[in-house]
């Protein structure tokens, strides 16, 4: 089915069109939110409300970006709406440990990206612990570059920012890994 | 120390570098059937919300009127009550209500 096709079926509430669009957005969608999220049952959770809020929401698209455009800003919305969660969970957490004896919550485990080559996986963990530490527009900007091999351009179009800013966001971004890399590196021995 | 600080920035390097040839992750095959679920679970769940508020609503006003009713009932017998127990005080000690031209 051609988008167009799949726009005018989700508009009418057609399921077919519906079943479509998941299957040809599907591992985009899930790849995004597993680069934010650090966790596949969380980032396959994200994933069902995206689709859903896509076919709750296709009246409100106007077209004037692309579909996919429009699908990644979706998931990447809820993904960081997702770990503003998780970071107020934690910190409510940490206080109640302060009155109780079983201590505080224990941190999301080191993550393993399926798709991350063998010889790269233990580096790649230090990795995401540091890019989940940037600020969501670096952590954004980076993410869709390094994971999704997004271009600028297409990075751009998705944050609603020009090419320049996103080249900005991405430099300022290995900037503060390096920091943050060093600091890990320089504690470990 | 510089050879230490070396083999550091080596490593950042190599870190930062670790995603490239990263292979796409594949969502779950069934993840449409997923978010079919999940939609028919939320319209069952807003279908009854409306049918329960006004359930409970029907039994607050049913029980606040029985209570009005029962109390209500309840005074008038306990009034009648009392006013059987005056007459037969009355009856009993002949008080009526006299009066002596003093």
């Amino acid at each position: 089915m051609e988008e167009k096709e799949i726009l005018s079926g989700l508009k009418s509430g057609n399921r077919e069109a519906f079943k479509n669009l998941v299957n040809a957005y599907s591992d985009r969608v899930y790849i995004t939110a597993l680069g934010f999220l650090r966790n596949p049952e969380d980032a396959e959770d994200i994933s069902q409300e995206v689709f859903i809020e896509v076919f709750n929401s296709i009246g409100k698209f106007k077209g004037d970006s692309k579909l996919a455009t429009w699908i990644y800003r979706i998931t990447i919305n809820k993904s960081l709406d997702f770990l503003k969660k998780r970071k107020s969970k934690k910190r409510f957490a940490f206080v109640t440990s302060i009155f109780s004896k079983e201590g505080a919550a224990e941190d999301i485990p080191d993550f393993e990206h399926p798709g991350v080559l063998m010889e790269n996986k233990e580096r790649a963990k230090v990795l995401f612990s540091a890019i989940s530490k940037l600020p969501d527009s670096q952590k954004t900007a980076f993410t869709l570059n390094k994971i999704e091999d997004l271009t600028y351009k297409e990075i751009s179009d998705i944050m609603d920012t020009s090419v320049s800013s996103v080249e900005s966001l991405i430099y300022r971004a290995k900037e503060n890994l390096k920091k943050l890399l060093n600091n890990f590196y320089q504690n470990l021995n | 120390m510089e050879e230490r600080n070396k083999d550091i920035e080596k490593e950042i390097d190599l870190t930062l570098e670790s995603l490239d040839g990263i292979n796409s992750a594949k969502a779950n095959p069934s993840l449409y059937e997923k978010i079919i679920n999940r939609m028919e679970t939320r319209k069952r769940a807003n279908y009854n919300p409306k049918l329960k508020y006004a359930l409970i609503i029907t039994l607050l006003v049913l029980i606040n009127l029985f209570t009005f009713i029962y109390f209500s009932n309840g005074s008038n017998e306990a009034t009648a009550g009392s006013d059987e127990i005056k007459d037969t005080f009355k009856n009993e000690y002949s008080l009526t209500i006299s009066t002596y031209n003093y």
